[in-house]
C-alpha cells in the first residue's frame, strides 16, 4: 500500500505539472472553449433535510438499490479501491468515450501513468483531453481566481461512465450515486458530487472548493472511495450544516453570475457597469448645470476643491447629491480618494455642458423656425455689468406644430459699433451663423432708438433694402411709454407735478426715520420712485399717493 | 409730518411740501387725472407685453385707448374734480382752486372792455383749460401719430383679423384688399402668395368660419384643412409681424441677473449658453439627455474610452 502510494503521488505531481503546462498552452490556443461544462439538465434542489431512505437511480433508467452493489462488494480498504480485475470491463466503454483526445495529450497521458495498472491507463486517456480545473486533483492547487470561475462553472460530470473500477471487494461506483430519491420517490440530481475517474473516488465539489478551515470527511478532503458506505455516507454529508453553507454560498455565486458564461462576459461586464457609472454621473451633473442655469444661480466659488469652504453653487450640488444619491457619492469618493482623474466638475466641462445644452436648444428653435418658414426678428440693445453693449436676437415665428406664436431667444451678440450699419452688419452675420434665410424675414420690431428705425441708417431701412416685404413695426409698449412721456412735458403744471410726487417719496426715503414716520401713518402701498425710462410704472406710485393722500400729510 | 425731524432743510421742505403742495386743491385734482390715465395705459402696456401678442389685438386696444382719451376728454375733468372735492373734505381742505389775484393794470384810453374775458374765466375753468385739454389732447395726437404704423398695417391685412370682418366684405372690397396684400408681399419676382387664389380661398373659407374667430383659431382652422395653402400663408405672416420688442427686454432682465457686479468677466460664450437655458427651458425639458451625453462623449476620444470601455 505505502509503495503504491509513493508511486501514486509523485506520478500526481508529474501529472500536475504536465497539466499545468498543458492549461498554458491550452489558454494560448483559446481552447478554453472546449472546457465548457457539460451540464446536467436536472433540477438543481438539494433539500438537506430529507431524511434516509434513499434509492440511487441510474440516468439512464437503469435501477439499482442501494443495497445490490453493497452486497456485491465486500468489504475493504478503501485506500486501495484503485483499479484493478473489473477495469478491464470498463476499458471499451472508456475508450469509446475517450472522444477527440489529441495525441499530445495522450502521450503525456502515458507518461504519466507510471505503475497503475493497466487498467488505469485508459482512464487517464479518457480524462487526457482536460488537464483542467475539472479535475478535482487538481483543486488543492488552484488559486483563488480559478476557484472563482470553476465555481462559477460547475462540476463537470462525465456521464458516460456508468461504472467505475470495482474494488477488491467487487464493489464499484455507480453513476446511479449522482441521484437522490426522496421520500416520495422523486429523483433529485446531486449536482455537488464529483467523481473522479483517475482517483477512483468522489468528492463534493462545493465543500472541497469552498471549505473554510479544516472540515472533516474525506468527501471534503482527499476523497471517499468506500464503495460500500457510500450510500450511508451521502447521505450523512449532504445533511450536513456545513454541506448545507457551502452549497448556499456556491448557488449564489452561481445566481450572480447567471449570465455571464465566459471570462470575457465577466469583463465586458465590469466595463458596462463602469460605463453605466460614467453616464449616470454625467446625467447628474448635466442636470445640477441645467438647474443652476435656469434659476440664473452663480456656478463657481472662490474655490474649486470639494469639501472646502467657498467653492461655490455647483460642487455645493454635487455634494449634497452626494448624500442621497449613491451614483454621486461613488464619484466623490472616487474623486476624495484620489482613484481619478477626470472629474468631469471643473469649469471647462461646465462651459462644455452649458454650450452644449444651449446649442441643443438653439438647433430644436431653429429646426422649428425653419419648418415655420417665416419669422421675425426683434432687436433690443443695452448695456450690461462690464459695460458691453448687447443687443439681444429673438425670433418670432408661428409654431407648425402648436400652431401658436412663439418668441425664442436666439443669443446676446456683441456690438461694438451701435450705428445702424454696426447693427446690421452683426445681425446679418448673426443669421447667416444660424442658417436663417434673410428672404424669409417678414417683420422686424426694434425699440423706438433712432439707430433702429431710422428712415435713411436705421436697422430697419437697411433691412427693407435687401428684404422689401420686412415689415418694421414699433414697440407698442415703448410707443405707449413715449407717448406718456409726450403728455407729462405737454405743460409746464404736468412736469410740476411729477416733480412733487418725486420729492414726497425723496423727503421720506432719504432717512430710514422719516420712512419709518410713514409706515407708521400708512398701510398698505408705500411710496415709490419714479423711473425716467419706464412710464408706466409711474401708475405705481402715483397710485401710492393717489388713495393715501389724507394719512401722508 | 415730518416736524419731528432735526435737519432744518428736511422740515422746512416737507412743511412746505404738505402745505403748498399736497395741500393744494389743484394737486388733488391732477393726481385724481393722471392716476386715471396712468391705470388705463399700463393696462394696455401690459396686455401688449405678453409673450403671444397679436397684431390685431394691438391695434384694438391702441384703438380703444384713443377712444378713451377722446371720451375722456369731454367727461373725465368734471368727474376728477368731484372726486378731488370728496379727498378735500375729508382732509380740511378748501375745494377750491386758488385764484390768482387779478392783476389791476391801469386801463389805456384806447383799450376796449372786451378784454375782461380772461379775468371772467373761473379758476378750475383755467386749469382745465391749461392743463386738463392739453394733456389728453397731447396723449391723442402722439397715440395717433405713434401708431401710424398699426394704421398701415390694418390697411394691408386688416380683412384677415377677425371672422366677423372677414364675412362683412362683399367680393370686390375682399379682392381688392387681397390684390393689396399681393402688392405688399411682393417683392422683385418674389411673392408669397396670389391674391385670386387667396381670393377664392378666402371665400370659401368664409362661410365655414365661425363667428368671432381670431387670426389664430383661424390659422388652427385652417391646418386641419390643408388645401387653403394662400390663406394659410397669409395668416402666417400676419401673426409673425411683431408687435412689441418685450421679449427683447425680459431677456435683459435675464442678462442682468447673469451678467452681474459679481459675475462681470463671463466669457460672452457662457453669458449665451446661460441665457439661453434660463430664457428656453421649455425647449430644453423637451431634448433627451442622452443626445447631450453622447455630443459631449463624442468631442473627446478620452471620454470614448471613458464611456465606451475601449
Amino acid at each position: 500500500m505505502s509503495t503504491r502510494n509513493r508511486k501514486y503521488d509523485s506520478g500526481a505531481e508529474k501529472r500536475k505539472k504536465k497539466q499545468r503546462l498543458e492549461t498554458a498552452i491550452q489558454s494560448q490556443k483559446g481552447a478554453l472553449e472546449r472546457f465548457i461544462v457539460r451540464e446536467t439538465a436536472h433540477a438543481n434542489v438539494i433539500e438537506a433535510d430529507t431524511p434516509a431512505a434513499q434509492v440511487l437511480q441510474g440516468d439512464n433508467a437503469l435501477e439499482f438499490d442501494i443495497e445490490a452493489p453493497a452486497a456485491e462488494i465486500p468489504e475493504g480498504g478503501h485506500d486501495d479501491g484503485t483499479a484493478n480485475g473489473g477495469d478491464d470491463g470498463d476499458q471499451d466503454h472508456d475508450n469509446g468515450t475517450a472522444n477527440g483526445g489529441d495525441d499530445g495529450d495522450q502521450e503525456h497521458d502515458n507518461g504519466t501513468a507510471n505503475g497503475g495498472d493497466d487498467g488505469n491507463i485508459s482512464n487517464h486517456i479518457n480524462n487526457s483531453f482536460q488537464p483542467d480545473i475539472f479535475d478535482p486533483r487538481t483543486w488543492n492547487a488552484l488559486d483563488s481566481k480559478m476557484i472563482y470561475i470553476l465555481l462559477q462553472k460547475g462540476p463537470k460530470r462525465d456521464l458516460s461512465i456508468k461504472y467505475g473500477p470495482r474494488d477488491r471487494f467487487g464493489r464499484r461506483f455507480s453513476a446511479s450515486s449522482y441521484n437522490r430519491i426522496l421520500p416520495n420517490r422523486e429523483t433529485c440530481d446531486r449536482e455537488w458530487l464529483v467523481y473522479s475517474k483517475d482517483l477512483d473516488k468522489v468528492f463534493c465539489f462545493c465543500c472541497k472548493l469552498i471549505k473554510k478551515g479544516l472540515v472533516r470527511g474525506q468527501l471534503a478532503n482527499e476523497g471517499f472511495n468506500d464503495w460500500t458506505h457510500l450510500g450511508h455516507r451521502l447521505k450523512e454529508h449532504e445533511t450536513s450544516r456545513e454541506h448545507v453553507t457551502n452549497m448556499t454560498a456556491w448557488y449564489d455565486l452561481r445566481l450572480m453570475f447567471q449570465n455571464d458564461q465566459t471570462i470575457d462576459n465577466v469583463a465586458q461586464r465590469e466595463l458596462q457597469k463602469e460605463r453605466e457609472h460614467w453616464r449616470k454621473v454625467l446625467q447628474r451633473i448635466i442636470l445640477i448645470v441645467k438647474y443652476l442655469a435656469e434659476h440664473n444661480i452663480a456656478f463657481r466659488g472662490s474655490n474649486s476643491r470639494l469639501y472646502q469652504d467657498h467653492n461655490g453653487n455647483f460642487l455645493g450640488l454635487v455634494q449634497m447629491l452626494a448624500e442621497f444619491d449613491p451614483v454621486i457619492k461613488e464619484h466623490v469618493d472616487r474623486i476624495t480618494n484620489d482613484k481619478i482623474r477626470d472629474h468631469y466638475l471643473g469649469p471647462s466641462i461646465q462651459n462644455e455642458l452649458i454650450n452644449l445644452l444651449a446649442t441643443a436648444i438653439r438647433s430644436a428653435i431653429i429646426a422649428k423656425v425653419k419648418e415655420a418658414k417665416y419669422f421675425s426678428v426683434l432687436l433690443d440693445c443695452t448695456p450690461d455689468a462690464s459695460h458691453q453693449e448687447q443687443m439681444s436676437l429673438i425670433i418670432r415665428y408661428v409654431d407648425t406644430t402648436s400652431g401658436s406664436v412663439q418668441e425664442s431667444f436666439l443669443g446676446f451678440l456683441e456690438v461694438s459699433d451701435t450705428t445702424g450699419q454696426g447693427l446690421f452688419d452683426v445681425l446679418l452675420e448673426e443669421l447667416k451663423d444660424l442658417d436663417l434665410d434673410v428672404d424669409n424675414v417678414r417683420g422686424q420690431g426694434y425699440d423706438n432708438g433712432s439707430n433702429m428705425k431710422g428712415k435713411h441708417q436705421g436697422v430697419q431701412n437697411k433691412l427693407l433694402d435687401i428684404n422689401p416685404r420686412a415689415f418694421y413695426s414699433a414697440c407698442g409698449c415703448h410707443s405707449l411709454n413715449l407717448t406718456l412721456c409726450d403728455m407729462a412735458k405737454s405743460c409746464r403744471k404736468a412736469t410740476e407735478f411729477f416733480g412733487v410726487i418725486q420729492r414726497i417719496y425723496t423727503t421720506f426715503a432719504n432717512s430710514t426715520k422719516r420712512w419709518q414716520i410713514l409706515k407708521d401713518n400708512i398701510s398698505g402701498l408705500t411710496l415709490k420712485s419714479l423711473s425716467s425710462t419706464r412710464w408706466e410704472s409711474r401708475v405705481d406710485s402715483v397710485k401710492a399717493i393717489r388713495f393715501q393722500i389724507p394719512e401722508i400729510i | 409730518v415730518a416736524e419731528s425731524d432735526n435737519d432744518p432743510l428736511a422740515s422746512s421742505e416737507a412743511k412746505s411740501l404738505a402745505e403748498n403742495e399736497l395741500g393744494g386743491f389743484e394737486f388733488l385734482v391732477s393726481i385724481i387725472i393722471w392716476y386715471e390715465i396712468l391705470s388705463k395705459i399700463n393696462l394696455v402696456s401690459k396686455q401688449l407685453q405678453s409673450k403671444d401678442m397679436l397684431i390685431d389685438i394691438a391695434i384694438e386696444s391702441v384703438q380703444g385707448l384713443i377712444s378713451f382719451f377722446k371720451k375722456y376728454r369731454e367727461t373725465g375733468y368734471s368727474k376728477a374734480l368731484e372726486a378731488a372735492k370728496e379727498i378735500a373734505l375729508e382732509m380740511d381742505i378748501h375745494p377750491e382752486f386758488r385764484k390768482r389775484r387779478n392783476i389791476k393794470r391801469k386801463r389805456q384810453f384806447d383799450e376796449g372792455a372786451d378784454d375782461d374775458s380772461s379775468e371772467s374765466r373761473s379758476a378750475d375753468e383755467l386749469f382745465r383749460i391749461d392743463y386738463f385739454i392739453p394733456i389728453v389732447d397731447q396723449a391723442i395726437s402722439s397715440l395717433t401719430r405713434r401708431f401710424e404704423q398699426y394704421q398701415g398695417y390694418e390697411r394691408k391685412f386688416g380683412f384677415l383679423f377677425t371672422s366677423d370682418r372677414l364675412r362683412s366684405l362683399d367680393d370686390t372690397s375682399l379682392m381688392a384688399a387681397c390684390v393689396n396684400l399681393e402688392n405688399a408681399l411682393k417683392s422683385g419676382e418674389q411673392k408669397d402668395i396670389d391674391a385670386n387664389e387667396l381670393f377664392e380661398e378666402l371665400n370659401f373659407i368664409r362661410n365655414l368660419l365661425k363667428e368671432s374667430m381670431g387670426p389664430l383659431d383661424i390659422l388652427k382652422f385652417l391646418k386641419e384643412r390643408p388645401f387653403y395653402p394662400n390663406a394659410i400663408i397669409a395668416y402666417r405672416i400676419l401673426l409673425t409681424i411683431p408687435v412689441t420688442v418685450a421679449s427683447a427686454e425680459r431677456s435683459f432682465s435675464k442678462l442682468k441677473l447673469l451678467k452681474s457686479y459679481l459675475r462681470s468677466t463671463m466669457t460672452q460664450e457662457r453669458l449665451n449658453g446661460l441665457a439661453t437655458i434660463a430664457l428656453e427651458i421649455d425647449v430644453l425639458e423637451k431634448i433627451n439627455y442622452e443626445d447631450i451625453i453622447e455630443a459631449f462623449i463624442s468631442t473627446n476620444t478620452r471620454r470614448m474610452m471613458l464611456f465606451h470601455g475601449m
